[in-house]
């Protein structure tokens, strides 16, 4: 049962939301965030890296992307990249990802409302509320920032990110499942598939406003229902707050 | 009347003397930027003092040309004077009559290379700026005061213009008032062109949402879940 209080997203605009979510998963510093989004056709790929990010408006090449009415998925790297997408830099935050199995009721597709409820209890029992909560229509992503973000660019960052990744996602009951990133060609060639864990900081996440994926016949608006800045917590927090949770009966 | 009248020519007396002190004093600021650039200008430009032309300058032209004698000279010498049979007499890398190069003095006779050179430029008479190692810092600190007097020039003749005094601002100053504004003007342009956009996209966005069949109060599932099970 969920006794927390829901917190509503404060009234930010769709693009004053994409810029807060930009804004927590880059910091301040060097380094780029990637983006992949379809083209208006839907068959293409554009992937490329956003440097200039602010918290109040959105640059002119996410503008650009949004105002090419690109109704497909638009998905964002979690963690922050070398420019040029020459490897991890950092992550400022660590997630969760709940997918959700799409259920036939005879006549369409849907979301399960059971299912929904689960991942809202889970998320709501855990010790440290969510700084921001992504709501995807497939899938519901919460993302915890970091106070201070870790540094990709060792072996033991990584690890490290890694470790505490699947910690929470132990203790949430998360997805950890491989997800196929897939790139089709717009020209013909093979379709490039990578494969990251869904709780791989290589991988991607949806990112606000943007349609998602098909769940029946209806496009689903990919929504920012929670969005709470100031929470904001020490990685040994997260990592011990998953561990209790994880040996709670 | 008279009195009044008095009254009125004293203070008009006092504006223009007050007007006059004011310009003057702007004036006297300016001839001051003028002679502080100068000094700026001396600090980039003018040459190193003679005493580090000779204890830096010299030697290292001199070794510079005398390696470079080397290099090029040095393996046609060997093996023209060092060859085991001769073909005739000894072949040099230049002709016996041609005057002796400035290089091949340097490589030879490294000290007397200098001392000519020394002795030159010792009877040159010019106008020595700082020395290298002086130079950054003392750049650095006129151009500082300079700025300071153009700070203060520029605070004086809006305060004069303030105060009704017909005088203008340096041409520079005009210059770089009117690339801020339209700077300016670009930059709110620039923003209110953004924002225009991104309203057109969130009421695009907004009227998705609306067609959106799962969509619930604050527009997601996951919030339409969460808040059936609230308590009322």
């Amino acid at each position: 049962m969920v006794t927390e209080a829901i917190t509503i997203a404060p009234a930010l605009s769709y693009c004053e939301s994409v810029a807060a979510i930009l804004s927590m998963l880059h910091g301040t510093d060097e380094g780029e965030l990637l983006l992949d989004a379809r083209t208006a056709d839907g068959i293409g790929h554009r992937a490329f890296g956003v440097q200039t990010i602010h918290h109040e408006w959105l640059s002119e090449d996410v503008l650009g992307l949004l105002e090419d009415q690109n109704s497909w998925h638009i998905r964002v790297s979690p963690a922050v990249r070398r420019t040029g997408n020459r490897g991890l830099l950092r992550l400022h935050v660590l997630f969760a990802r709940f997918h959700i199995e799409k259920v036939f009721d005879g006549t369409e597709w849907g979301l399960p409302a059971d299912q929904m409820l689960a991942i809202a209890n889970r998320i709501a029992l855990f010790p440290c509320p969510p700084t921001a909560v992504i709501d995807g229509g497939g899938e519901v992503v919460a993302l915890w920032r970091l106070d201070n973000p870790i540094d990709l660019t060792h072996e033991h960052g990584l690890k490290r990110a890694r470790r505490a990744q699947a910690d929470l996602a132990a203790a949430l009951d998360a997805s950890t499942q491989p997800m196929a990133h897939t790139t089709p060609s717009a020209t013909g060639g093979p379709t490039r598939v990578e494969n990251f864990d869904a709780h791989d900081p290589a991988g991607f996440l949806p990112l606000v406003g943007c349609l998602r994926e098909r769940v029946g016949n209806t496009l689903t608006a990919v929504t920012i229902p929670r969005l709470d800045p100031e929470h904001v917590y020490r990685l040994e927090e997260l990592t011990d707050a998953a561990t209790q949770q994880e040996h709670q009966p | 009347m008279s009195s009044v009248i008095d009254k009125f020519k004293t203070l008009a007396r006092t504006l223009t003397s007050a007007a006059t002190t004011m310009t003057d004093a702007i004036a006297q600021r300016r001839q001051q930027i003028v002679e502080k650039a100068k000094e700026v200008q001396h600090a980039r430009t003018d040459l190193i003092p003679v005493s580090e032309i000779i204890e830096t300058r010299i030697p290292e032209t001199v070794h510079e040309a005398g390696a470079y004698a080397i290099a090029d000279l040095g393996p046609i010498l060997i093996q023209g004077i060092g060859a085991p049979v001769l073909g005739g007499s000894v072949r040099l890398p230049w002709d016996p009559k041609s005057p002796l190069e400035w290089r091949v003095i340097c490589a030879a006779m490294p000290e007397t290379a200098i001392a000519i050179l020394t002795a030159l430029v010792r009877q040159i008479q010019y106008e020595p700026g700082p020395s290298s190692a002086e130079r950054p810092a003392t750049i650095e600190r006129l151009e500082r005061e300079l700025a300071a007097l153009e700070i203060e020039e520029e605070a004086a003749v809006d305060q004069a213009c303030a105060a009704g005094v017909q005088i203008a601002h340096r041409a520079e100053v005009i210059a770089r008032r009117q690339a801020e504004a339209r700077q300016r003007e670009l930059v709110e342009a620039a923003t209110a062109d953004r924002r225009r956009r991104q309203e057109a996209i969130d009421a695009k966005a907004a009227a998705r949402a609306e067609d959106n069949r799962h969509t619930a109060p604050g527009g997601s599932a996951y919030l339409a879940r969460e808040s059936a099970t609230r308590p009322h």
